[in-house]
């Protein structure tokens, strides 16, 4: 069975006067896919997700539904609004009976149903980071964009979100671009990772893991040659800049 | 309801909370009967006091603050109102901040005192000079904060609203407004303090009421007395709208509150 193109990207540049941040980036991602962009500090992986949201000018051809979700990495939930209330940002659209439906639904999903009448300053940075994730998952969108969204958090919540993360994206099983400088991180929850360097695409691995992932893979030989393999690449980027 | 322990108001509370104030009361009564300067330039609290009493009882002081005050709330709002709503936009267009903060700071930095013999002129002694002025002072603090405050929007909040598809009129009501509320608060807060001064000086310059008005007869009959039992009023006055606004926009905006504990 071959899955549906979702996202398709041609020669896509960015540069902000005479400056190319991106230069002839092309790839596809297909429908339930969850992408991995990693690379170094400054490569251009979080320009190249602004870029394809819409959000900064690009020149180039760019093919992306429409209905997306975005979740950043410093959670980006309104502190005027109860977390119930964030959720449901997105869903004016939908009658009062529907909205409130899909809003407990979410809330439930991440976990949080006894704070939903709690404003996110009231929360934790894992358990604000989660009504992130509800409100970009809320309106279903073909597609969401994750600019490093544990990049704030301790190492040990950082692992119970990316199991969390896992578990919710078997569920939902939403067509995910995850921006990352984690190499861990960015092999235990991927379907393909694409390496960005000097501000384009140049290299691309498959982690050979089935699903769903469990902790203990993260031990095996196969995960940290893997790792290995991606370091080198990322390292070999490095050194050509 | 029932208070939380860290809410309840005990004795032992209310005198540390205003030890300042009491202190101060205290030493003034102490330099006031020392002899050391005339009592009627430099009366103790408790003459004050009786002072204040009689101005209450004549009936003239709560004409005075009732006129005052009004002056006071109307002219801050008028002040405030046009300063948020020129501040968002200046704030977050910048076509429109480039024609409109270039005049806006022209006038900034001119004390609002120095106009009122400009408004007068062209207002007469009415209330429309002093609301006037009052607006006119009221608005630059206020103009100023609703601006930063809606230039400082973090910019992911807008991009997630525009993943959302919510529409320009939501961005602007339940992100922009909201988001500027805590620099909004500040302005608005500065402008209440602003408002009082200049009641009292627009009342010192042309009015037949009001505690400026009071405190201006007070000085040329020679009442020291009275004078300071104005003064404390007006000063009362101030810090009592500054606290009924704070308690209000807590309870308006009860997230304000956990944003400060963060």
């Amino acid at each position: 069975m071959t899955a549906n193109t979702v996202i398709e990207v041609n020669n896509l540049n960015v540069g902000y006067d005479d400056v190319n941040i991106l230069h002839d980036v092309s790839f596809k991602v297909f429908e339930g896919e969850f992408v991995s962009l990693i690379g170094k500090s400054g490569c251009g992986k979080s320009t190249l997700l602004l870029a394809l949201a819409g959000f900064i000018n690009s020149q180039g051809i760019c093919q992306i539904p429409s209905e997306l979700g975005m979740i950043f990495q410093n959670y980006a939930v309104y502190p005027w609004m109860t977390v119930r209330e964030n959720i449901a940002f997105g869903l004016g659209h939908l009658p009062e009976g529907e909205r409130k439906q899909v809003e407990s639904h979410y809330l439930e999903l991440v976990g949080l149903v006894e704070h939903g009448e709690k404003y996110p300053t009231q929360l934790s940075g894992g358990q604000m980071q989660r009504v992130a994730f509800a409100r970009a998952f809320a309106p279903n969108p073909q597609v969401i964009f994750m600019d490093e969204p544990f990049g704030a958090l301790d190492i040990f919540t950082r692992d119970k979100m990316q199991d969390w993360l896992n578990s919710i994206w078997e569920k939902e099983h939403k067509t995910v671009i995850f921006v990352t400088h984690n190499i861990e991180e960015a092999i235990y929850l991927s379907d393909r990772i694409f390496i960005v360097g000097n501000g384009s695409i140049i290299g691309e691995f498959r982690p050979p893991f089935g699903r769903p992932r469990i902790d203990e893979m993260k031990y095996s030989s196969h995960f940290m040659d893997l790792k290995r393999n991606v370091a080198e690449q990322l390292e070999s980027s490095q050194l050509r800049s | 309801m029932k208070l939380k322990s860290n809410d309840a108001i005990t004795f032992s509370g209310l005198v540390h909370d205003n030890l300042s104030i009491l202190l101060f009361l205290i030493l003034w009564e102490i330099l006031g009967r020392s002899g050391f300067v005339h009592i009627s330039l430099f009366p103790p609290p408790t003459y004050v006091l009786k002072a204040f009493v009689e101005m209450v009882a004549s009936g003239d002081l709560i004409r005075d603050v009732a006129v005052s005050l009004w002056r006071a709330i109307v002219g801050w709002m008028f002040g405030s109102l046009a300063g948020i709503g020129i501040g968002m936009l200046t704030g977050r267009s910048v076509k429109i901040n480039r024609y409109l903060s270039p005049i806006i700071q022209l006038f900034r930095p001119l004390p609002p005192v120095a106009i009122i013999p400009l408004v007068i002129v062209w207002f007469g002694i009415g209330e429309l000079s002093k609301l006037f002025s009052i607006g006119f002072a009221v608005f630059f603090p206020v103009w100023m904060n609703a601006h930063m405050g809606a230039q400082r929007i973090p910019i992911s909040f807008l991009w997630s609203a525009k993943s959302l598809r919510v529409s320009e009129a939501a961005v602007f009501w339940k992100i922009i407004f909201p988001g500027s509320l805590t620099f909004i608060a500040a302005g608005l807060r500065n402008g209440i303090a602003v408002a009082f001064v200049m009641v009292f000086v627009s009342e010192l310059a042309g009015a037949s009421s009001g505690v400026g008005y009071e405190i201006s007869v007070s000085h040329l009959a020679y009442r020291v007395d009275r004078m300071m039992a104005a003064l404390a009023t007006l000063a009362f006055l101030g810090a009592t709208s500054d606290y009924l606004l704070t308690r209000l926009l807590d309870r308006q905006f009860p997230w304000l509150k956990y944003l400060d504990q963060k």
